[in-house]
């Protein structure tokens, strides 16, 4: 039991979206990475969001109960993006395969760049939040303050 | 004695209304925090319609009936409406199936944050003139 | 029905008083009245205590229940205070008298 319920929840949006944004920026960064440890081109990584409820946080109690506000969300996880890798024609590529395809990661940068602006926008909103949070605490706290 | 003070149907109505704008606060901070979260329907909070249609009108607890056992059957007391968080499945959904539109969030934070300082302010008020009346009152 | 002092939403309804002729019978009912007043402000300030020890054990749900109780128990001790005041003047008022 907490006074700062609202505030926990809108942290847990912030943590999540930050996460969301680091993983954008690590796709867009390797937009171009050909070879990773395991040989393939990197694959474009999506983050997994969830709802906690007001009880638990295991995946499968995910049930939101009509009746009381929910506790935010959480980072599921970040999972590989299993759509084909793009081929482009580059016979002098050091990767190139047999038949001088190269193949590069499934990153599209116009895609991330949408994702980067709803997760930065979402980010902000949380922030918004946490400041209103602020201002119910002072007007509470001004009920006893005059007389 | 001390009710005779606070127990009044603005102070009851306030005092509520505080409690209805600290869980809508809740239930909005959550809709915002699961804005991409796939699945996710937004939850509002009822309780104006339901404590007008209850309320009706009762302007002060003291005075009006003599005895509580004269209450009719079926009617409410006004003191025990209290708020409601739903699910909101009627706005339209995206493709993930998430309906949370986050302007509408935002604009709903603003009014409530507002809504509860209102409130705060009119009970400070209304405990401010209290103590005003009390201590400085009966001096000529 | 049980009246709960912490539960803001619960009215005391008092019996209207039947008119009092006698003096004594007055002023009885009168300190009978303060005595009620001492002890529910006695009562109001401890709500108010227990809340703001919650409030800093971090049990408490809204800020806003810890403030208004707090301004509950100030509001009617003083005026306890202030009509022990007046009860005070008025007794020495009347032993100020010359018969």
């Amino acid at each position: 039991m907490s006074m700062f319920k609202g505030i926990d929840i809108s942290a847990s949006g912030l943590t999540a979206e930050r996460l969301r944004m680091d993983v954008i920026s690590n796709n867009i960064a390797n937009v171009n990475t050909t070879r990773t440890e395991d040989g393939d081109p990197f694959r474009r990584k999506m983050v997994i969001f969830q709802a906690r409820n007001a009880h638990g946080q295991r995946p499968y109690q995910d049930r939101i109960n009509p009746q009381e506000p929910g506790k935010g969300v959480r980072v599921n996880a970040i999972i590989e993006d299993m759509t084909p890798f793009k081929l482009e024609y580059e016979p002098n590529h050091p990767d190139a395969d047999s038949e001088g395809y190269v193949r590069r990661p499934n990153i599209n940068i116009v895609h991330e760049m949408v994702d980067m602006i709803t997760a930065t926008r979402a980010y902000e909103a949380n922030v918004t939040c946490i400041n209103s949070a602020k201002d119910i605490n002072s007007a509470a706290l001004n009920i006893g303050s005059r007389g | 004695m001390f009710e005779r003070l606070t127990g009044t149907a603005t102070f009851n109505l306030l005092y509520k209304g505080l409690e209805v704008s600290a869980t809508r606060h809740k239930v909005i901070s959550n809709n915002i925090a699961n804005v991409n979260t796939p699945m996710f329907k937004r939850q509002i909070v009822t309780f104006e319609d339901e404590m007008a249609k209850v309320f009706d009108g009762k302007t002060d607890i003291v005075g009006r009936r003599e005895d509580d056992r004269h209450i009719p059957i079926g009617e409410i007391d006004y003191r025990q409406v209290g708020p409601t968080t739903i699910k909101d499945r009627i706005h339209v959904m995206r493709n993930d199936k998430n309906n949370v539109d986050i302007d509408v969030e935002m604009s709903d934070l603003a009014k409530n944050t507002m809504t509860y300082q209102i409130h705060a302010s009119r009970l400070a008020a209304m405990f401010s003139g209290l103590n005003d009346v009390i201590t400085r009152g009966g001096r000529a | 029905m049980k009246i709960d002092y912490t539960h803001p939403l619960h009215g005391v309804r008092s019996k209207p008083e039947k008119p009092q002729t006698n003096a004594k019978e007055q002023w009885n009912s009168f300190l009978g009245q303060l005595q009620t007043a001492i002890t529910e402000v006695d009562q109001l300030g401890k709500e108010s205590n227990k809340l703001t020890q919650d409030a800093v054990l971090g049990r408490v749900d809204n800020l806003h229940d810890v403030m208004i109780a707090a301004e509950k128990a100030k509001t009617a001790m003083n005026l306890t205070i202030e009509v022990r005041n007046k009860a005070l003047e008025a007794y020495k008022e009347i032993m100020r008298m010359n018969f």
